[in-house]
């Protein structure tokens, strides 16, 4: 099993969530835990970095997918800091760039909520 | 030697002897003189006949294969028999007695009465069955020396026989009138020079007795006062014997007489020893039962796989092991303990109680190594107000149910008394709370084997859904040669790709990955084949197929499914081929030795609403020529890795690509999967890999 953390930091209204290792289907579901404790607190704006992350696979892009269209409903969102060349290849060919915001420094992002 | 032959020699064979001897007796009598009654031949032949029976009662079965109670109260019966049947042979006095001249009188021949007879022949083999009984308590858990010591008594007792046998006298006669016996020999068997050995052996044989040990507490005091009575009869047999036999054949009487002291000996020493194990009985056979609960706790463990039988099993078994009034057992679950089962009490009852209580119990119980013992539940801090919950509670016993350092639960045993339970109760409820965190353990591996291999089929029969779901062979089409293959990986991938020929004036090419999870992957696929089929006919762009799917799966797809595909569609006429890529890899196309990356704008199917979908999405027209050909892949082939845990890249594959030796589609295909398989070097592969090559031949 390959090795995987998330960790979470509150920035006032902002939870920044840090996923570090490999995101694949035997993990993905700590993440999804992570994002879910987050929705269960009405915290919606979200960002996630990805500084640490070294690989995701098509179970870690669905979580992603599974949370997206209800943070949005709740006006919040999720963005997307720091990905890696690799990893920001993968939401590249799958198109990612055009549903989420993707930063490359995770002030960026939480700066856009306060902009809205 | 066979059973049959054990009983004619050792059985049948003295018997007759015996017959035969009274039967010679009585052949002289009536001529007033025997010469064989009173000789040395009858002595020898009796002796034979004893020899025979002691050897052979052994393997009579009805007696031997007798449970232990059984023996010892046929042994008491036989002795009683015994001496009831000497009290009737002395006080049955004979027809007439027959003299001889040096005035040594001499019974008649005892045969004459045909009764007599009887009770003789029954006498002396009630005798030998004693002795038979004594020897099987005797050999009960024998060690090294038993069958010496108990054959060197044999011997002794026999050398006696022979010694009394030997010096017997000749005597020669005329009938009495009256009854008037003496012993035939100065040499009784008391006192003689055997008597001692005979009586050493017999204290020897003596203290084997540990048959005792078999007896409960209620079997020893019974036993204790039954044997008491029947040794009042041995007793007497022993002092106050007739001289029965010793004036019809010295060799039975000393047999008799042998017997009988060390029957007495024996079972002196027997009763004294119940006597002095008495006391301890009650507590022996309380280890004996908690004993018996663990080693039926082992076996349970072994064969229970049901959690509530298991649970059941452990409330009887921890009721039997400390003797508790109420037994539960609480079991660990995420953060809490949950009350899987009660005896004694309904659980129902045991949930009145508070769960401060429960709790407190709990605490108290991790300070303390072994089982937590509270003697006076109505002292105890803690748990004062158990009262009011069940006014019987007394004192109780918990031990935490623990594996390899994991909790699992923990067993409770309460008794309606203060001060119920003894000290070593606690070491013991904690074996037995080990023995039960074994026994759960090993019910949840069970289960969990037997979950993975639900599992296991799950996925085995998804993936033959899977492979079912491709093409079975390529669609002949004219100018174009196509070829694919699909390695699956173990887990199921959702991979797949097809060739539709709507019609003869298009071929479409579509290549796919299913994102999600496990199984539902591969019926995911057998929905989109169906859907891209149902579909491919009523449009001849790509584009607008694809966004039709995005619809389905919007709608149809759970959300954190989504589906990324390369869907072409080729017209051989004018030799172009249409384009959209879905979110998916690009596709290579080579021309002569250059690649070019088809990297069209492209989302994935499911991931957003139509509008954005068509927004996002382009669809390039690409035309083609002799000798060009198309490679579809998917990402499980990108990220195929080898030891050092590197992936196999799209760099990797462009320089494959770029370097192509062969140029039919088959050649191809086989070149990109032994050069993933070199790099690879058997590392295990955790996604699919599909690869479809489309060349134009004219």
């Amino acid at each position: 099993m390959n090795a995987f953390k998330v960790k979470r930091k509150d920035v006032k209204e902002v939870s920044v969530i840090y996923l570090k290792g490999y995101l694949d289907a035997h993990t993905a579901h700590e993440f999804e835990e992570a994002l879910q404790e987050l929705v269960d607190e009405q915290r919606v704006r979200i960002v996630v970095n990805l500084s640490e992350l070294t690989y995701i696979s098509s179970a870690g892009l669905g979580v992603f997918m599974g949370f997206i269209e209800d943070v949005r409903k709740k006006k919040g969102d999720i963005k997307i800091a720091e990905p890696n060349e690799k990893v920001y290849r993968v939401f590249d060919l799958l198109g990612f760039p055009v549903l989420y915001e993707i930063f490359q420094q995770e002030a960026e992002a939480i700066k856009k909520y306060r902009a809205t | 030697m066979t059973i049959q032959k054990h009983r004619v020699i050792g059985i049948v064979f003295p018997l007759l002897i015996f017959l035969g001897v009274i039967a010679l007796d009585l052949r002289w009598w009536p001529e007033g003189y025997s010469p064989f009654a009173y000789g040395k031949s009858k002595e020898l032949l009796l002796g034979i006949a004893l020899g025979l029976l002691v050897w052979g009662t052994p393997h009579l079965k009805w007696l031997t294969n007798r449970t232990l109670l059984q023996k010892l109260r046929l042994l008491g019966l036989f002795v009683f028999v015994l001496w009831a049947g000497n009290k009737l042979l002395s006080v049955r006095s004979p027809s007439s007695i027959q003299v001889f001249d040096d005035g040594i009188s001499m019974p008649a021949p005892v045969f004459s009465d045909a009764l007599w007879t009887v009770i003789f022949l029954g006498v002396v083999i009630v005798s030998v069955w004693i002795l038979t009984i004594l020897k099987e308590l005797v050999y009960v858990q024998q060690g090294k020396k038993t069958e010496r010591n108990y054959r060197l008594l044999l011997i002794f007792i026999f050398l006696q026989i022979v010694y009394v046998m030997a010096s017997r006298r000749e005597a020669t006669g005329t009938i009495l009138s009256s009854w008037d016996v003496r012993n035939l020999s100065d040499t009784t068997s008391l006192g003689n020079l055997f008597f001692f050995p005979i009586v050493l052996f017999a204290f020897i044989n003596g203290f084997r007795s540990k048959w005792i040990h078999y007896l409960n507490k209620s079997q020893k005091t019974g036993f204790f006062f039954y044997f008491t009575l029947v040794y009042s009869f041995a007793l007497l047999m022993l002092v106050k014997t007739p001289n029965v036999f010793s004036t019809y054949s010295v060799v039975v009487d000393s047999f008799f007489r042998s017997l009988i002291l060390f029957y007495v000996i024996y079972s002196g020493v027997a009763i004294l020893g119940i006597l002095f194990l008495l006391p301890s009985a009650g507590l022996v056979d309380r280890r004996i039962k908690e004993i018996q609960s663990l080693q039926a706790l082992s076996e349970t463990i072994g064969s229970v796989f049901d959690m509530k039988e298991l649970i059941s099993k452990t409330m009887e078994l921890s009721r039997k092991v400390v003797g508790s009034d109420m037994s539960w057992i609480e079991l660990r679950e995420d953060s809490g303990y949950r009350l899987a089962g009660a005896l004694g009490v309904k659980i129902e009852d045991v949930e009145k109680i508070p769960n401060s209580v429960r709790a407190a119990i709990r605490k108290e119980g991790e300070k303390v190594t072994g089982a937590l013992l509270i003697n006076d539940l109505t002292k105890n801090k803690n748990t004062k107000g158990i009262r009011k919950w069940n006014r019987k509670a007394g004192s109780l016993l918990a031990a935490q149910i623990r594996y390899k350092q994991r909790e699992l639960g923990v067993l409770y045993a309460l008794k309606h008394d203060l001060f119920g339970f003894v000290e070593e109760s606690r070491a013991l409820f904690r074996a037995f709370a080990d023995q039960v965190a074994v026994a759960l353990e090993n019910v949840n591996l069970v289960q969990v084997t037997v979950e993975q291999q639900v599992y296991r089929e799950e996925l085995r029969m998804a993936h033959e859904a899977q492979m079912r779901l491709l093409p079975r062979e390529m669609p002949n089409v004219p100018g174009v040669e196509l070829g694919a293959f699909c390695i699956t990986a173990n887990e199921i991938g959702g991979d797949f790709y097809d060739i539709i020929q709507v019609d003869n004036k298009r071929l479409d090419i579509v290549i796919g990955d299913v994102s999600g999870k496990g199984a539902s992957a591969a019926f995911y696929m057998a929905e989109l084949k169906g859907v891209i089929q149902a579909l491919a006919p009523h449009y001849a762009s790509p584009k607008k197929i694809l966004t039709e799917m995005n619809g389905f799966l919007q709608k149809h797809f759970e959300q954190d499914t989504f589906v990324t595909l390369v869907y072409g569609i080729y017209f051989p006429v004018k030799k172009q081929i249409h384009l959209v890529r879905a979110g998916h890899p690009p596709v290579a196309q080579i021309r002569g030795k250059k690649v070019t990356w088809l990297e069209t704008d492209g989302m994935g199917l499911g991931m957003a609403s139509n509008d954005v979908f068509n927004r996002s999405t382009d669809e390039k027209i690409l035309q083609l020529k002799k000798g060009d050909a198309l490679v579809f892949h998917t990402d499980g082939l990108i990220e195929a890795r080898n030891k050092q845990g590197e992936e196999f890249g799209e760099a990797l594959l462009e320089e494959t690509l770029t370097n192509l030796k062969g140029e039919k589609s088959e050649e191809v295909l086989n070149e990109i999967r032994s050069c993933m398989e070199n790099f690879t070097q058997g590392v295990p592969r955790h996604d699919d890999v599909t690869l479809v090559v489309f060349r134009i031949l004219k």
